[in-house]
């Protein structure tokens, strides 16, 4: 049991808002416990290759935001955890959290990678978004904080009741434990921030675009991977088909968003993203054209626009409004065939794609409802964090004490949540102040 | 840009405009974002292509019906096959498919006939009368069974069955067609492969 | 250099980082033949507790006093190391990182025997380096516990109250004689439809009530001095004047509504009217009295001339839809808009009410703009070729709405000027990092929120003014701010005051200070203040006079570093 005093927070989700929040609470001189329920912190961010409107490298600059959080004196992260129980209230709250066995010894392990190396389990990569594979004992990501390696129980030969034990071989700072067990801690805190995040929406729900059964049809997540130096093709573009070097790209918007069948809500950042990615490929492939097939172009944002219309003018971006009916195979080429109605133009029109890439629609992160029910926090019908009082106060939520920011509140884009994650960091500074 | 407005035949009368209006608000026309998916998926528009996309595809009609009601007495709403894939995939919940068909019901009620084809026994609404000639020229001349609407064909297989049962008692099958019923092409068709012809 | 210099040199594999491309024990090899150097080893991940260890231990067992670690990027564990060798009692200015991946091993990596020999190099540049190094010590600066708010609008009020809550003392400048910006203007809120004065009222009361805030009214900004921790605002009204001290400033200085002369039919039409204008109106005389409205979006935004989007515009035009709408059920309303920007989630509900209460949407195509006409000073039909319908249709008026963008306050150049600030190309102010640092300024100590910053809907605003509040309490929590030592410093007998340095610090750290003993007829020389200095080094490659130094930068570093090249 961790008996702190009240200037202790809990803030559960470790992607840039909850990281942010840690930063500025802790400067502030609060004692911060970050709960993140994946074996690293760095969120959805992490994942992604370059972000817009600047087009900086993600993990450039999330890195440094991930290594303060880790090193700074009063930030703990609890990473591999999740919260299974919240009571009390605002100023004395008491949370159980659960830290999952990693089944290695962070205090001796190197981050050295040799044991992954020798493991002969292949695991589906679920951070490459399902392209490539990474073995039972894996690091979440090349630059994952904590750089511990984790052993996945579902996988491992070892806790499956196999022969095996390579990896236990091979370390030199024998920092294996398979007898490693789960953990509970009890921490006493003032307040609690929810940044738990978003997850992707699976389209193949939607199966008039064939996402699953025509191989070059990927998601915008798979493209990210893919395009991303540090993923499994090392930024090579690569038809899932024949493994060539695409010469056209085409992007779908809107693919399970703004769908009474599937989510009715707008995304808010795809529209932004399908361009970055029509970029990126462009800078990859020179001759490589794109068209980006919308329903309305969201770039409200500061310098949103002007991004828009550089994608246009020097990237060979072309827009079509137009929200396709379905997507066919060619079957001599192994290619995507978009079947839509160009609006502008009122023509029927079908065209052959190398690629399509979907973009896919964002919801509140998976173990969202979960927690939020762990702590008696109400979210709306698709699970995002209501906030009863918008406007006066975007950050409450039903319960005092408990305030939420960032994507669990709403779909929003990386400035947007960083100002949420500050402003969510003030209130809770403000409410421990008037306690 | 190429204007493309619908022929004005007549105007519309202030009753009819009120009961189309309350046809779009209870099928939810009012939603339609003009996205274009449901033209991508029409049949007819496939068929068609061309011309028929900007004059006649659901989204269409449905901005055709926005600013200019009197767009409802051209042919085109007389064409859709009331098939349901633009219903299906429509993101915005326009019920189209159901529009059409109450759309249709309207019309005929107020007397505006002249783009229908009726059953010649009953009466009841059987398909748009342009079909007629497309499918005559697929049915090798069998043109009766597009005369006799699907309810009335089995009626009269109902009565010969009746005759062969064994001591002449059998269903009493209900001659009356009901107000529910909404034969469509489809169904005309795959009760025509039902019976082998 | 003194004989007493002892180096300890680490190189680190950083897993296969470096160590699969340089051959990291020959490295080791050569370093320990480097003059000054008592003792060379390589880890395979230095900064591992393993890794940091052992430097502490080396340097205890050697008595080290000079410290190089060959590793990855100062970016990331620059601050790891010198605090490293601070737990050993060795000064961690006398340290130095020299980068063996981006700078040698990821940029050669199909070349291992030229990087090796290129990894060699930079160990011994960097040996010849951290020889000339000086202990230095941070620089430490009190921060008052007072921040000054700029602009009394839903920002200025939100960031004065998060502020004050948390027991800090805040200074409210407002040029009007009232509080709450444009949201007096306002009518009802989106998406709740809450009147704007139930919000506002009991802020500014609680504003107004509040012990830790002093507000100023009818108050302006005209002079600015000092640097973080503290400022010194001098704030003006008529002909009084008032000195102010502070710790922080926010800027939350709003933006002004854009006027759409000559455009649609805007100032020749008594019924076209913006959207606000339209909202000014409707607190007196409500929603209803109208059958026919047309709202063009996008009038000034989107433009050759102003290329940025107003954010909140569709919103605002649905808004003042639905309540016309539901004010007067048979009214015909249409949005000839571009695209709608409903993003997210309330906003795209919000987007479907107002289709279910029949609000008609036009698409038009900015080639092809509406056209608004009238006689009599009265604006009758809209006429627009509808894109997506391919036809021109033509729209009877009784109320023509243009849904224009926020533009950049008038005050913006000169407080720029005055607290030296950046603008973007847009006219607004400049943040940090549009990403990663979107409340905060270059300049340490100063805050933005608001459409100060870039037009944005009120709780966007009200976000940003408790993020610019958390920011601006860190440095008041703490009571002070600790600055790095690597900062300039002026000789100002070599000063020829020519103010090139002044003008091309990006952070406002060096300004005039009188010169105790004039040169050259001047009676000022720069100065540089080591709180602010980020240690960037532009002011030193711009001086003529070579007059600035950098600590941890100085020539006689870098030359010893050049010279060690070959």
């Amino acid at each position: 049991m961790f008996r702190l005093n009240k200037n202790t927070v809990l803030i559960l989700g470790g992607g840039i808002a909850g990281i942010q929040s840690s930063i500025d609470l802790a400067n502030m001189g609060k004692k911060v416990f970050l709960v993140e329920e994946k074996p690293s912190i760095g969120g959805a961010m992490a994942r992604l290759d370059k972000t817009f409107p600047t087009n900086d490298c993600a993990m450039c600059i999330l890195a440094p935001k991930m290594i303060e959080c880790a090193n700074h004196d009063n930030i703990t992260l609890l990473t591999y955890s999740k919260l299974i129980e919240l009571t009390g209230h605002s100023g004395d709250f008491k949370a159980k959290i659960l830290k999952k066995a990693r089944y290695v010894d962070s205090d001796k392990c190197v981050g050295c990678g040799v044991c992954a190396e020798k493991c002969p389990t292949k695991v589906e990569d679920s951070f490459n978004a399902g392209l490539g594979t990474r073995k039972a004992i894996y690091k979440y990501f090349p630059q994952a904080v904590p750089s511990t390696f984790v052993i996945d129980p579902d996988h491992c030969r070892v806790l499956n009741g196999k022969k095996c034990g390579v990896c236990e071989k091979f370390c030199k700072a024998k920092a294996i434990n398979f007898k490693q067990k789960d953990e509970e801690i009890t921490i006493e805190v003032g307040a609690v921030i929810m940044a738990t995040g978003l997850d992707l929406y699976g389209v193949s729900a939607l199966k008039e675009y064939g996402w699953g059964t025509i191989k070059n049809v990927l998601t915008a997540m798979q493209f990210e991977r893919m395009i991303c130096a540090s993923g499994p093709t090392q930024g090579h573009l690569k038809k899932p088909s024949d493994g060539e070097e695409p010469k056209n790209l085409a992007f779908i918007q809107c693919v399970g968003s703004r769908d009474v069948r599937h989510k009715r809500y707008c995304s808010a950042v795809c529209c932004m993203h399908a361009t970055k990615e029509a970029m990126l490929a462009h800078e990859h492939v020179p001759k490589l054209t794109s068209t980006i097939f919308y329903m309305d172009m969201r770039a409200v944002g500061k310098g949103f626009q002007d991004y828009i219309q550089r994608a246009h003018d020097e990237y060979a971006v072309e827009y079509i409004r137009s929200r396709p009916g379905q997507i066919t195979v060619n079957e001599e080429t192994g290619n995507p065939v978009i079947h839509f109605e160009d609006t502008t133009t009122r023509e029927l029109k079908t065209r052959e794609f190398d690629m399509v890439i979907l973009a896919q629609a964002l919801i509140p992160s998976g173990t969202n409802t979960e927690t939020a029910d762990n702590m008696g926090v109400k979210m709306d019908e698709f699970g995002f964090v209501g906030a009863p009082s918008e406007p006066l106060d975007p950050f409450a939520t039903n319960r005092e004490g408990i305030f939420a920011c960032g994507f669990c509140q709403g779909p929003m884009d990386v400035p947007g949540s960083v100002v949420r994650a500050s402003g969510a960091a003030s209130r809770v500074a403000e409410s421990l102040a008037l306690l | 840009m190429e204007n493309v407005a619908p022929k004005k035949n007549r105007e519309i009368d202030q009753d009819l405009t009120k009961e189309i209006r309350n046809l779009v608000d209870k099928n939810h026309l009012n939603m339609c974002l003009e996205c274009g998916k449901c033209s991508a998926v029409c049949p007819m528009v496939a068929f068609y292509g061309g011309e028929f996309v900007y004059k006649r595809s659901s989204r269409a009609i449905a901005e055709m019906l926005c600013f200019d009601p009197a767009g409802i007495y051209d042919e085109a709403i007389w064409y859709c096959l009331a098939c349901q894939e633009c219903t299906f995939f429509c993101p915005s919940g326009v019920d189209f498919q159901n529009f059409m068909i109450e759309l249709r019901d309207l019309l005929i009620s107020r007397g505006h006939k002249e783009f229908a084809h009726f059953c010649s026994k009953c009466g009841g609404y059987m398909m748009p009368k342009h079909q007629v000639d497309t499918l005559q020229k697929n049915l090798n001349g069998n043109g009766d069974l597009l005369y006799e609407c699907p309810h009335c064909t089995r009626n009269r297989q109902a009565e010969v069955l009746r005759k062969l049962s064994p001591k002449g008692r059998g269903h009493r099958f209900n001659t009356q067609p009901s107000q529910n019923q909404k034969p469509s092409i489809l169904s005309m068709i795959k009760a025509e492969k039902r019976a082998g012809l | 250099m003194s004989d007493g210099i002892k180096i300890g040199i680490f190189i680190c594999h950083c897993g296969s980082n470096i160590g699969g491309t340089v051959n990291v024990p020959e490295v080791v090899k050569y370093a320990r033949t480097l003059p000054y150097v008592v003792c060379a080893e390589d880890n395979l991940y230095t900064c591992s507790e393993d890794g940091l260890s052992s430097i502490r231990n080396k340097i205890q067992e050697n008595h080290l006093n000079r410290v190089v670690v060959a590793s990855c990027t100062p970016r990331t564990h620059e601050g790891l190391f010198r605090k490293n060798c601070e737990r050993a009692d060795l000064n961690k200015y006398l340290f130095e990182f020299v980068n063996l991946r981006e700078h040698c091993a990821w940029v050669h990596m199909n070349q291992p025997e030229e990087a090796t020999a290129k990894a060699k190099d930079l160990v011994r540049m960097g040996a010849a380096k951290v020889a000339l190094l000086e202990p230095l010590t941070d620089l430490s600066t009190d921060v008052m516990r007072a921040c000054l708010v700029l602009g009394g609008g839903v920002s200025g009020l939100t960031a004065a109250l998060a502020l004050a809550n948390q027991g800090y003392r805040v200074e409210l400048v407002e040029k009007e004689k009232e509080l709450g910006g444009l949201l007096r203007s306002l009518n009802r809120i989106f998406p709740t439809h809450q009147p704007a004065a139930e919000f506002l009222a009991p802020t500014i009361q609680s504003v107004m009530a509040h012990e830790n805030i002093q507000v100023h009214l009818g108050w302006q900004l005209s002079e600015i001095k000092g640097f973080i921790g503290n400022y010194s605002a001098t704030i003006q009204k008529g002909d009084q004047s008032l000195d102010l001290e502070v710790g922080t400033i926010t800027v939350s200085t709003g933006a002004a509504p854009f006027k759409p002369d000559g455009l649609y039919g805007y100032g020749r039409f008594e019924n076209v009217m913006t959207q606000l204008e339209f909202e000014q109106m409707s607190i007196q005389s409500g929603y209803g009295g109208f059958n026919n409205v047309v709202m063009i979006n996008c009038v000034g935004a989107r433009t050759e001339e102003r290329s940025y989007c107003g954010r909140f515009g569709c919103v605002e035009a649905l808004k003042n839809a639905i309540l016309i709408k539901e004010t007067n059920p048979e009214a015909r309303v249409t949005i000839i808009q571009r695209d709608v920007m409903a993003c997210g989630k309330i906003y795209e509900d919000y987007y479907r009410i107002a289709l279910e209460k029949g609000i008609q949407f036009v698409r038009y195509d900015p080639d092809q703009p509406p056209k608004v006409l009238g006689s009599d000073q009265k604006a009758d039909k809209v006429s627009v070729h509808h894109l997506l319908m391919g036809q021109d249709i033509a729209l009877d008026a009784d109320l023509v709405l243009l849904t224009t963008p926020l533009v950049p306050g008038e005050d913006n150049v000169s407080l720029s000027q005055m607290m030296r600030i950046p603008l973007g190309m847009d006219g607004f102010f400049m943040e940090a990092h549009q990403k990663l640092r979107p409340v905060e300024f270059p300049t340490d100590g100063i805050f933005v929120a608001g459409c100060a910053r870039y037009p944005g809907e009120i709780p966007e605003c009200i976000g940003q003014a408790h993020a610019a509040a958390a920011k601006a309490a860190v440095p008041m929590a703490n009571g002070m701010v600790v600055t790095d030592a690597y900062t300039s410093e002026v000789d100002p007998t070599r000063c020829s005051a020519c103010g090139r340095c002044i003008r091309i610090c990006p952070f406002g750290a060096v300004d005039w200070a009188e010169s105790a003993s004039p040169q050259n007829g001047a009676s000022k020389v720069a100065k540089v203040n080591a709180t602010e200095c980020k240690g960037c080094g532009l002011c030193v490659s711009s001086c003529l006079s070579s007059a600035i130094r950098l600590r941890g930068f100085s020539d006689g570093q870098i030359f010893a570093m050049i010279d060690n090249l070959n």
